[in-house]
């Protein structure tokens, strides 16, 4: 019996155990494929239910000049955005319109817009907004009930502290903190960092779990970039080139300032530009005013846009010109080198060649007659310069033509630069007939960028090294340890280190008595050489330019200007580039420390510093004023000057005025600017002197002809007698080479 | 047991009542213990009620035991808890000075900018030229100092000696008031 009931026990045991495997059988087999086959993606899909994802922005790097000045940086913003399809009614639509527009600035019309788009639930009203506007917005969407119908999300915003200094070497970032041009756009990697993220578990209703569930994966923020722009160098070529524009009615001027032995570009601007905080913004008046006048939307839409990218646009890299007379001295670097041509080389010119039929024109009408190789580059003789292309040949030519870098890209850390296209911006040298042989001799038939120029010009300066011209200095992480130094690199020896001091005292030359005496500083030998080209894509406009470095004898740094399309009678690369290369050699010199040497001559014309005479008595004030070569000027009845202008230590020309005041109350007198333009030295400051004004001398005084063109202090302007108006002088005569 | 025939559904005989021959105790009176049955017992009894004592008190302890147990458990999950809702709150307090921090270092980048587009080298020197009247140093204004010699360690107690040509020592002891 109890073996009948064990083995019934047996059996039905086994039939619950058939039972349940059967039963729990399909259960496993669909595990097994949720979990083993099907894994992964059920895995995947919980992460994506159960789990909060949210990223933390890096901050973007930031991007400082030499001295560490800030050029740009970055800072967290808000974005304001709404869900239209949360809207209720019209009345509520209509208090979101009206409170942002008051809020943020945005037009009701682009709320409305917003609004209109019932089945989104994503529309971006402003970004990059400040904290107060958040505040403001937070407060707006408190006392309306609007939670999450109107949102804040986090933002970035980038600041350029200097508006448009360097803009078009900077540039710009656009939606996402994302470079769009200049620097900003080439380091762009560089600078963005990479992203952080904060990974909580959600509960149920979406609301993130207790911290045990999170894991925070820490932004790495972007690196630093240090430039090798100086700030001072900088300003006083945007300073100067925006005044070349102004002066000269031009269409656009641009510069560089490069460090000759390790190819570090100190400065570079383009006028006119644009404010980095505004880049689709334009503020020329004129131009927004023609325009509106454009009836089309889309045809004013597409100009508007066009205005801007000519605005964006680096002319120093990304423009072609031609470079006219300027390339003079790397024809005569060639032949030199080559072996063409010694320097006791010589040829008459008699104002014209003729070539291949053609008549090429020297701009001195009964030409220069015999002219060894210095005194043609002084003179810039078309005629001179075809003969020494022809002698040097077009095989040896296209050679130097490559060697000084202008067959392909300088290789600059910028973004658009320039490419040169073989036989359409410049001819290969199967390509160079006698008749192209001849125009590119003197720089004219193909088209080369600002940047290639200098860095060819430079490399004449520091002994025939062709250096790659780069911005980025080095590189800073964010705890400002430096992790990259740019080391400055060579690309090939264009010339030997005797050419180059053999063109370099020719090109010294030009300055002293030829076209470029417009860059002569006083204490400095500048070498450099004046262009004026006829564009060939327009009729009848010119690029005048002119490219110089200094001190002649121990190259530091090399200057080039180009002013396009000059609408002045004198429209030369001498008469309106060089003196705006003076102004920036000038205070580049002097920012660099490099101490000027005055030569007895330059010593004799130096301008007096006035003596402090204030307390003594009014007798003994006029001596020593009238002992050190000045004038004075007694106002009141005093006995003893109590004030003067102007003060002690001011520097004046020789025989400027001294106002010497001698009772309290009249302590400062006015007088009337009056108008210095067209004169010579000594007639602008006997003029001034004799209205109770003195005045600093800018600009070259080398030779007699010099005349004034600009003054500090505008005509008919009320100003304190005594004080010193600066005063800029140019020649327009020899000056000429086109 | 009855044979169990296979055939059948039951095997009935199972089902049989079994007679359990019991022992049946007559009715009548009931005979006292004896004495020593008396004594026995009352020891029997005291021992236990010892023994209930003891196992009274045992069970006490056990019970005070596991008391302690649950209150230590307790407490620890109170702990646990509390440093829970401590490091809650903690985390809560730190994102929330992040989050200032950030609105901090914004507001100094925003006014660090402004700052700084005040006091641009174009500001400064209009301001300087228009307002104050003043004018850039000529060139031959500036002394230039050489530095390439590097710097210099002058030990205290050291005169330093200065050489002064024949010129210089007439002109001092010459002039007034005396030098």
């Amino acid at each position: 019996m109890s073996r009948i009931t064990n083995k019934l026990k047996i059996r039905a045991i086994i039939a619950v155990f058939i039972f349940f495997v059967f039963g729990f059988s399909l259960d496993i087999g669909r595990l097994f494929w949720l979990q083993v086959i099907n894994g992964e993606e059920y895995k995947a899909k919980a992460e994506q239910q159960q789990l909060s994802d949210t990223i933390i922005n890096a901050n973007r790097g930031t991007i400082y000049d030499s001295s560490m000045s800030i050029l740009a940086q970055s800072a967290s913003a808000w974005l304001v955005y709404i869900n239209p399809s949360k809207v209720k009614d019209d009345e509520q639509s209509e208090l979101i319109k009206n409170g942002l527009s008051e809020i943020l600035g945005v037009s009701e019309e682009k709320i409305e817009t917003a609004l209109s788009h019932k089945n989104y639930g994503y529309e971006k009203i402003k970004g990059q907004i400040e904290y107060n506007d958040k505040q403001e917005v937070s407060t707006f969407i408190n006392e309306n009930d609007l939670y999450g119908i109107v949102n804040i999300d986090p933002d970035t915003k980038r600041y350029y502290p200097y508006a448009n200094f360097a803009s078009t070497v900077l540039g710009f970032t656009g939606s996402e903190d994302m470079g769009r041009s200049g620097l900003e756009l080439k380091y762009n990697d560089t600078l963005t960092g990479i992203a952080g993220r904060v990974i909580t578990a959600k509960n149920a209703r979406s609301g993130s779990m207790p911290n045990e569930f999170e894991t925070t994966f820490d932004p790495e923020q972007g690196t630093s970039l240090v430039l090798t722009i100086e700030n001072a160098i900088q300003y006083s070529l945007e300073k100067g080139l925006m005044q070349a524009v102004i002066d000269n009615n031009a269409t656009s001027a641009y510069g560089i300032v490069m460090d000759v032995e390790t190819g570090a570009i100190l400065g570079m601007s383009t006028k006119p530009d644009y404010d980095l905080n505004l880049p689709n913004t334009l503020t020329d008046k004129t131009l927004i005013k023609r325009i509106e006048a454009i009836a089309d939307e889309s045809e004013r839409a597409k100009q508007y846009n066009n205005a801007l990218f000519a605005l964006w646009r680096n002319k120093a890299i990304s423009d072609t010109y031609e470079p006219g007379s300027v390339f003079k001295v790397i024809t005569l670097s060639a032949a030199l080198d080559s072996g063409a041509v010694t320097p006791s080389f010589s040829y008459t010119c008699r104002g014209s060649i003729k070539v291949a039929g053609n008549t090429i024109r020297c701009h001195r009408a009964g030409g220069h007659g015999t002219q060894n190789l210095e005194t043609g580059l002084v003179n810039s003789c078309n005629p001179f310069f075809v003969t020494i292309g022809q002698t040097t040949g077009s095989k040896e030519f296209y050679k130097y033509f490559e060697a000084f870098g202008f067959s392909e890209k300088s290789g600059i850390d910028l973004p658009a630069e320039a490419a040169p296209v073989p036989n359409v911006t410049f001819y290969t040298g199967d390509r160079l007939g006698i008749a192209e042989l001849s125009s590119c001799s003197f720089g004219q038939t193909f088209q080369v960028s600002a940047i290639q120029m200098i860095t060819a010009v430079s490399a004449i300066a520091n002994g025939g090294h062709l250096m790659t011209p780069y911005l980025v200095k080095s590189m800073l992480d964010n705890e400002g340890n430096t992790i990259y130094n740019a080391v400055p690199r060579e690309k090939r020896q264009a010339i030997s280190k005797s050419t180059s001091d053999t063109v370099i005292s020719m090109m010294e030359q030009v300055v002293e008595r030829g076209t470029g005496k417009n860059a002569y500083i006083a204490g400095y030998r500048v070498a450099g050489k004046t262009g004026t080209s006829e564009k060939l894509t327009k009729d009848n406009e010119f690029i005048a330019s002119f490219v110089g470095f200094a001190p002649a004898n121990d190259p530091k740094i090399a200057v080039l200007i180009v002013i396009d399309e000059p609408q002045v009678y004198n429209h030369g690369g001498g008469a309106i580039a060089a003196p705006v290369a003076n102004e920036v050699l000038e205070q580049s010199l002097r920012y660099l420390n490099i101490e000027p040497v005055y030569t007895d001559e330059e010593l004799a014309k130096l301008s007096a510093t006035a003596p402090s005479v204030s307390g003594i008595a009014v007798k003994d004030a006029k001596n020593t004023v009238q002992n050190k070569g000045f004038t004075a000027r007694v106002v009141g009845n005093g006995e003893k000057v109590i004030a003067q202008s102007p003060t002690g230590g001011s520097t004046l020309p020789k025989n400027g005025v001294i106002i010497l005041y001698t009772e309290s109350g009249k302590t400062s007198t006015t007088g009337t600017i009056p108008d210095l333009k067209g004169l010579s030295i000594s007639e602008v400051n006997r003029t001034a002197v004799n209205a109770g004004f003195n005045i600093r001398i800018s600009g070259s005084t080398l030779d007699g002809e010099v005349r004034s063109y600009r003054q500090s202090i505008a005509p008919s302007t009320k100003a304190e007698l005594g004080a010193i108006i600066t005063v800029y002088f140019k020649t327009n005569s020899g000056v000429e080479d086109f | 047991m009855a044979g169990y025939n296979r055939a059948e559904a039951y095997d009935l005989s199972l089902f049989e009542e079994q007679i359990v021959k019991q022992k049946i105790e007559p009715i009548g009176i009931k005979k006292a213990p004896p004495k020593n049955e008396n004594k026995k017992t009352a020891a029997k009894m005291t021992a236990a009620k010892s023994r209930t004592n003891a196992a009274y008190r045992q069970k006490l302890r056990r019970a005070f035991k596991a008391s302690v147990f649950a209150v230590l458990c307790l407490s620890s999950l109170a702990v646990i808890l509390l440093s829970r809702a401590q490091s809650d709150e903690m985390t809560r307090e730190i994102a929330q000075l992040e989050n200032e921090l950030k609105i901090a270092q914004a507001e100094t980048v925003r006014l660090n900018t402004a700052l700084n587009s005040l006091i641009s080298m174009d500001r400064v020197e209009t301001y300087a030229e228009d307002e104050l009247g003043m004018v850039k140093a000529e060139n031959h204004q500036i002394t230039y100092i050489n530095m390439s010699k590097g710097d210099m360690i002058v030990l205290s107690g050291q005169k330093a000696v200065i050489k002064k040509d024949l010129t210089t020592r007439l002109k001092e002891l010459f002039a007034y008031p005396p030098q």
